[in-house]
């Protein structure tokens, strides 16, 4: 989706949820702003939904955020947010910012129950907290070579496979698998809706080795440009 | 337990969104007290309050909070059997964003990992429950025949919050990949599907994108068609549906409403992201058996 187009929706859904959510919704949930919302905002949404961020509203406030409930709820039940094209379950990426289930069902029942942000009667317990990734030992090693090739059936060189960029038409789709030299698959990613603006680096969250004779196969569709951009140590 | 705590949240989770909650999510939260505290030596002990453990006798400890994110899954083949295709997995959990193990799961419906085999051809379909074999791995004995699948793993960390974990495996034995197939629907998103000795028929409402669809499943006696009402439990649940997408990439295992039925209606409310079709096993058992009934839906 364009982003005019997407900023055009996102108003609108927001006009329907500033309906929707009035001041006297009902709270049919437990689910609130304070205690399990605001750790997903802060973790998943923030880096780009914040003042003078990259994206056109705010979600760091309970205030900036409920008139946008209704266009939140689509947006991660659709997958479209956060930003990620790869599908989901085909590779591992480290940088993979996604919404687990539970935080997307969380988030629904926020929103289809009145999007409270916190209930005189909710009892204590403990809410989300943001995890905390290990930094791990300082990178000693030289850095990555970029390695681009054209989609296809391609040997590949050997090394270790740390990260892949698909560059494709804009909403194309490619699926890239390793062939290794005794037959077995691997599948590192199935890359959809391809946009040009939103075009990261996918880094494999267990670098993958590849042996001498191993080889890509990028079986692409809808898309006349297809090319596969890879990083290797 | 802090997990079953979630359970009871997803719960109302799911039930608000119906047009007649089953239980007040409000009446769900209210009538149980959130667990602060836990044992640090046996972390299934856990209290409301300050305490000690009445195995060990440790002080009971502030239970850290859950987080945000998913957990990880390894998931390595076994040594690939003489037709190809795998023997069996090992499965590796971690915590999220880190390398560190994930801690020991809930016992949900009588095991701490169910585990879905799904075919890329929507056709292949398993239930399993791989041998627990400690720190966070597991170990499944079960023969995979060549083919693309998709691995699901649904499970509750003991500190954490309710996952659903997905990884797409090729085993050995097919050099090509399989072409996916667009499954087809019963008419009017009602079917009728038979079994070993049951016939289950579907009525589906509500399916809509980005809805909680309503599936109503009735079981008859496959031989005479009189209604099923000696259903027996199967993993501490009346009937356990898993719905995915075509695609395979969207996937949710859910119970039915009904708590404690024995037939002949089983229900469930579940959420329908996008449009397109959607595969729904029902597993239900009766007179000792396991029965697998396969639906599909098509999502407007």
């Amino acid at each position: 989706m364009r982003p005019i187009v997407a900023l055009g929706f996102v108003a609108g859904a927001a006009c329907l949820s500033l309906a929707h959510l009035g001041a006297h919704t009902r709270i049919t949930t437990t689910v609130t702003w304070e205690r399990e919302i605001a750790p997903i905002m802060k973790a998943r949404c923030a880096t780009c939904h914040q003042e003078s961020g990259r994206a056109p509203m705010s979600l760091t406030t309970y205030e900036a955020a409920r008139p946008w409930a209704r266009a939140i709820r689509h947006e991660v039940v659709t997958r479209r947010m956060p930003k990620w094209h790869a599908a989901r379950g085909y590779g591992d990426f480290s940088n993979d910012p996604s919404l687990s289930p539970f935080e997307i069902q969380l988030i629904v029942a926020w929103v289809d129950g009145g999007a409270p942000k916190s209930l005189p009667n909710t009892p204590p317990g403990p809410g989300l907290s943001p995890s905390h990734g290990e930094a791990g030992a300082p990178d000693q090693q030289p850095p990555p070579r970029q390695v681009a090739m054209p989609c296809g059936d391609r040997a590949l060189p050997s090394g270790r496979l740390m990260a892949i960029r698909p560059q494709l038409d804009p909403g194309g789709s490619v699926r890239v698998t390793v062939v290794l030299p005794d037959g077995q698959r691997e599948i590192l990613g199935w890359f959809r809706d391809f946009d040009p603006e939103f075009a990261p680096m996918y880094t494999l969250r267990i670098p993958l080795a590849i042996p001498a004779g191993a080889r890509l196969v990028s079986d692409a569709s809808s898309t006349q440009r297809c090319s596969i951009e890879l990083s290797i140590r | 337990m802090n997990g079953m705590r979630w359970l009871v949240l997803l719960l109302s989770v799911a039930l608000h969104a119906q047009t007649v909650p089953a239980v007040p999510a409000t009446q769900a939260a209210a009538t149980v007290a959130p667990d602060r505290f836990w044992c640090p030596m046996h972390p299934n002990v856990r209290s409301p309050l300050e305490g000690s453990c009445p195995i060990c006798r440790m002080t009971l400890v502030p239970i850290p909070p859950p987080t945000v994110g998913e957990y990880r899954m390894d998931v390595t083949p076994h040594a690939a059997g003489r037709g190809g295709g795998f023997d069996g997995l090992r499965l590796a959990f971690y915590e999220p964003g880190s390398n560190r193990p994930a801690p020991a799961f809930v016992t949900v419906h009588e095991k701490p990992l169910h585990l879905f085999i799904v075919g890329r051809d929507l056709e292949y379909f398993a239930h399993l429950h791989p041998e627990e074999t400690g720190g966070a791995t597991f170990d499944l004995r079960h023969d995979i025949p060549p083919g693309e699948y998709m691995v699901i793993a649904d499970f509750v960390a003991s500190n954490g919050t309710p996952q659903t974990l997905q990884r797409a495996i090729v085993t050995p034995g097919r050099n090509v990949s399989q072409p996916v197939r667009t499954p087809v629907p019963h008419a009017s998103g009602a079917g009728a599907v038979t079994a070993t000795d049951v016939k289950v028929t579907m009525e589906a409402r509500d399916l809509a994108a980005g809805k909680f669809a309503s599936l109503r499943f009735a079981v008859a006696d496959a031989t005479t068609g009189a209604p099923v009402t000696d259903m027996e439990p199967y993993l501490a649940a009346p009937a356990h549906v898993l719905l995915v997408s075509a695609d395979l990439t969207y996937a949710t295992h859910g119970h039915p409403d009904e708590e404690n039925t024995r037939g002949p209606i089983v229900s469930f409310d579940l959420l329908m992201p996008v449009p397109g079709f959607y595969k729904v096993w029902l597993q239900v058992q009766r007179r000792g058996r396991v029965q697998t009934l396969p639906f599909v839906v098509q999502v407007k």
